[in-house]
């Protein structure tokens, strides 16, 4: 009847501590194991009679000699595991970070080589089949049937000592027709012949043409 | 004991899966046993906790790779002579060459090794705990008494207990939690006096 009577007058902070009594002696449910557990985040009192109530068995079984240890001797070594997988944490994200930057660089350059080579080799004098020189005009492959017709100044790869411009992922670089550096607009021709591969640089900021330019065709006028 | 057992494999899993919750109690547990295993090679009592956390942290990181072969306090003991040594040589000192075994230093008595290297404070502080401890126990009530006693003395289960006793098995685990609780408040006081400072 007492036993009962003070059963019942446990509060709920009582019934976890008797949970976490009968958990040390091993005679508690899998699952009422899983919600003492959580208790014990929103109580950390518990935590502390828990090392109470092992400092009370060790006692009365002679175990060991009742030394107390720092107050903060568990909480210490947690707090240097959460720091490490802080930095675990942050290492792993820089490298991820890393992977993506380099993937991003893998991917340009695997799209510059593809252009390279499928330009074929142009003469001296601009037609296929000949030498390959360093070319007056530029070929660059464009599938897309939009035009926009906006000049743009172009350079041979070997005279750029470092780009000035960088393009972000997200700006739209499409373009449609060959022209020459004075201009003049390149037949197709000569795109679907071959052509000396030039590094293109547009900088939409500076380049950009609300008008549309005309559309020119014919030979280059050189 | 079959339950110790059972419920360090419980928490181990626990812990394996990422719930630290599991490993402040597997620390709470051990703690005390850890440091007087480790103050056997290293005598100063801050070293000794020093060491004992870093035992901790190495079992952590390496908690992945404990498969339950043996008891989980064996293998965190052989962590703690490693870690121990490891220390010593650290500092330049020279770590005992025989090391005792687990079993070994489970009957061995660990407590008159301590008692020889505390100081005075410590010693007691120590003799002031356990004192508090029987004293309590003898002053609980019978029921209380014997329950507690069948139990952390005799190390009888439950269902063992309520047969001795002839009472329901939830009448004994109220009876045990209760004289647990009782010593414990007798405890918290002197255990309150010691929180904060470093016990060198």
């Amino acid at each position: 009847m007492t036993d009962q009577i003070t059963h019942i007058s446990l509060g709920r902070a009582g019934q976890s501590a008797e949970q976490l009594s009968a958990l040390m002696d091993g005679e508690l449910a899998g699952d009422q194991m899983r919600f003492l557990l959580r208790g014990i985040e929103a109580e950390p009192d518990l935590a502390q009679r828990w090392s109470r109530f092992h400092l009370i068995r060790a006692a009365l079984r002679h175990e060991v000699v009742v030394m107390p240890l720092r107050a903060d001797f568990s909480a210490n070594i947690l707090g240097r595991l959460d720091g490490e997988a802080i930095a675990a944490t942050t290492i792993g994200a820089r490298r991820h970070g890393m992977v993506r930057w380099v993937g991003g660089g893998a991917i340009a350059a695997a799209v510059a080589v593809v252009a390279l080579v499928v330009s074929g080799p142009v003469g001296d004098n601009g037609l296929p089949g000949g030498k390959s020189s360093s070319g007056t005009f530029a070929a660059q492959g464009a599938p897309s049937a939009t035009v926009r017709g906006a000049y743009l100044p172009l350079r041979p790869a070997n005279t750029l000592q470092k780009p000035e411009l960088v393009l972000p992922a997200s700006d739209e670089t499409i373009l449609q027709n060959l022209y020459a550096p004075d201009g003049s607009v390149m037949p197709r021709d000569y795109f679907s012949q071959g052509a000396e591969p030039y590094v293109l640089y547009v900088n939409p900021q500076t380049h950009r043409v609300d008008a549309p330019l005309p559309v020119q065709s014919g030979a280059p006028q050189k | 004991m079959g339950e110790t057992d059972d419920l360090d494999r419980a928490l181990v899993e626990r812990v394996q899966k990422g719930d630290k919750r599991a490993f402040d109690l597997l620390i709470r547990k051990y703690q005390h046993k850890l440091v007087s295993v480790i103050s056997r090679y290293i005598s100063d009592w801050s070293e000794c906790q020093d060491v004992a956390q870093e035992t901790f942290i190495r079992a952590y990181r390496a908690i992945g790779n404990f498969r339950g072969d043996s008891q989980f306090y064996t293998w965190m003991y052989k962590i703690a002579i490693n870690t121990a040594k490891n220390y010593l040589v650290s500092q330049g000192r020279r770590p005992p060459k025989d090391d005792i075994a687990v079993d070994d230093a489970m009957l061995l008595d660990g407590g008159a090794w301590l008692k020889d290297r505390a100081t005075p404070e410590h010693e007691l502080m120590r003799q002031e705990i356990e004192q508090t401890v029987f004293d309590t126990v003898e002053q609980l009530p019978e029921e209380l008494k014997t329950a507690i006693t069948l139990r952390e003395v005799d190390g009888l289960s439950y269902e063992e207990i309520s047969e001795k006793m002839g009472c329901p098995i939830g009448t004994v685990r109220s009876r045990i939690f209760r004289a647990r609780d009782a010593i414990d408040q007798k405890l918290r006081p002197l255990l309150s006096d010691t929180q904060g400072h470093d016990h060198d």
